[in-house]
């Protein structure tokens, strides 16, 4: 009965998660800025732990180390974008927080509308949240079913898995929204970070030694995992370069992201964990080279599998059961924040301004709107797989559209209209889907999300010279 | 009424050109210095030892930044 063991710690995990995630959302008020934004009022410890919650999906901890078995070098542009990224949330984070307190916005459709007076930009913003979000979130319910018949060797099958997990997490989000969510990514943070670390310096330990014998191995048998283009040609010099500018300018504009700075308590705790997240992003980097490890010991496996095989290799079961569940807290910790943003916009910017509905009723609708949504991420992740990856594909190129309508709301209020915001926000959302799924290869070898978030801010710039002054 | 300027300005404008430069030096220039799979720099493959680079200079960037209020 040793395969039991894991799924225990599993279940256990879960019960935890539900206990902490409930707890928090125990005596506070009852209001849609509560549950949304967690009453403007989060501290450092929940803003940081939410936002490395965020950035520390599953495809982090599984994807990211199977990137680097396959291909080398090329995925530690996702780390480094990981940590320069801090810089724009310490630079954009305040001026953020600052516009969304004294509009009291709750989403980042509610602030694009209201900056630029535009109710069609809001519900425009929605739907693309909606667009990027739902395949996000499933993503997150794959990984969890993933994590559960890879370590139960299929007795607990892929749909029930994410079924248990997802289950959790929509009750907790659905009654205690943001607050519930922080506290239950506090739990999960420390918990990755001990566990997770642990597992890593014993797998190279136990394999290597130390990591400078790891890649002396590496460089003898298979050098080309350790410079640009990486092994199969993954990624060229010009891919990389485009791949980090569009991290820095699309990543907080993914609507999740972008809503925890409506959550802080002030500024000043923005700015810190702004500071705080390169600290904690060593540990991705740690992931990785378990995936460099895994090069000259595993072969045959899927990519993705490369770090749980690792594991299990080398430490005892019941690290391999704790492993497996900060896994599946990561990719909790995101689909649950991805889930009420989605919940919130849906109901806020596409029903509220309709319904005119009072407080409660907003809440509640959001309430319900959690289980909808985790129910429809579920079913798509169950019933489209191929779907999903074609829409992820797309998802960033559209939200980096929102970077420039971002910074012209802030830098130059007033001095675009709403109706020229939607032009180009479309026109770049149209010009990157075209050259990840059209006929043309991508000019220069660019990423189409830039290439789009060029042609959105041309348009932006001519469509200004001739619109009415406001 | 005559509004005086922001006597930060310049330091603010000195640390978001700072930050700028990391994220090119990322982006472009350091990728190509370092894409080699020999010699090790302190125990590590050269492009690895450049991954770490951001590691050190954001948090300092952003620390200084937080010491000065900026």
């Amino acid at each position: 009965m040793d395969w039991m063991l894991v799924p225990a710690a599993i279940l256990a995990f879960l019960l935890v998660t539900l206990y902490l995630g409930l707890r928090a959302a125990k005596g506070r008020q009852r209001s849609v800025s509560e549950h949304v934004v967690a009453g403007r009022g989060m501290p450092l410890l929940l803003v940081f732990f939410i936002a490395v919650g965020e950035i520390y999906s599953s495809l982090s901890f599984l994807g990211q180390p199977g990137w680097a078995y396959a291909y080398g070098v090329p995925i530690l542009y996702a780390t480094m974008n990981g940590t320069m990224v801090s810089m724009v949330s310490y630079w954009l984070g305040p001026h953020i927080w600052r516009l969304g307190k004294s509009g009291n916005y709750f989403t980042q459709a509610h602030f694009l509308g209201e900056t630029y007076q535009s109710p069609l930009l809001r519900q425009v913003a929605s739907v693309v949240a909606l667009v990027a979000l739902i395949p996000y979130i499933s993503v997150q319910i794959m990984g969890a079913g993933y994590v559960f018949k890879v370590t139960t060797e299929g007795r607990i099958p892929y749909w029930l898995g994410s079924l248990i997990a997802f289950a959790v997490v929509a009750i907790y989000v659905s009654k205690g929204g943001l607050r519930s969510i922080s506290w239950v990514a506090v739990f999960k943070g420390i918990f990755m970070l001990t566990v997770g670390g642990t597992a890593v310096i014993l797998v190279i330990g136990k394999h290597y030694g130390s990591l400078t014998e790891l890649f002396r191995q590496v460089a003898a048998e298979s050098p080309q995992h350790l410079t640009l283009p990486g092994n199969q040609e993954f990624m060229t010099h010009t891919f990389w370069m485009s791949s980090i500018l569009i991290g820095m300018f699309g990543f907080y504009m993914w609507p999740h992201l972008f809503q925890n700075f409506f959550g802080a308590r002030d500024e000043k705790t923005i700015k810190v964990q702004a500071a705080m997240i390169p600290v904690y992003n060593v540990i991705g980097w740690m992931f990785i080279m378990v995936g460099f490890a895994g090069i000259l010991k595993v072969s045959n496996v899927e990519t993705d599998a490369v770090m749980i095989e690792m594991v299990m290799r080398t430490v005892p079961q019941w690290l391999v059961a704790f492993f497996c569940a900060g896994a599946l807290s990561a990719s909790m910790v995101t689909a649950s924040a991805a889930t009420l943003v989605s919940a919130a916009t849906l109901a806020n910017d596409l029903c509220q301004p309709r319904l005119n509905l009072t407080d409660e009723q907003l809440r509640k609708l959001i309430q319900w709107l959690v289980i909808v949504v985790m129910t429809a991420a579920y079913l798509f992740a169950i019933l489209q797989s191929s779907t999903i990856a074609f829409v992820m594909l797309m998802a960033y190129g559209f939200v980096s559209q929102f970077f420039p309508l971002v910074i012209a709301a802030i830098y130059w209020p007033g001095r675009l209209s709403g109706r020229t915001a939607v032009t180009g926000l479309a026109i770049g959302a149209a010009v990157a889907a075209f050259f990840t799924v059209g006929p043309i290869q991508r000019p220069g070898g660019f990423h189409p999300g830039l290439i789009g978030l060029a042609a959105n801010v041309v348009t932006l710039f001519v469509l200004a010279r001739f619109q009415p002054k406001r | 009424m005559l509004t005086m300027p922001d006597p930060r300005a310049a330091e603010k404008r000195l640390f978001f050109v700072a930050g700028v430069l990391v994220v090119l030096f990322a982006a472009g220039p350091g990728a190509l210095w370092f894409n080699q799979p020999e010699p090790f720099i302190l125990g590590l493959p050269p492009f690895l030892f450049f991954s770490l680079t951001v590691f050190v200079a954001v948090p300092v960037l952003l620390l200084a930044a937080l010491l000065r209020k900026i």
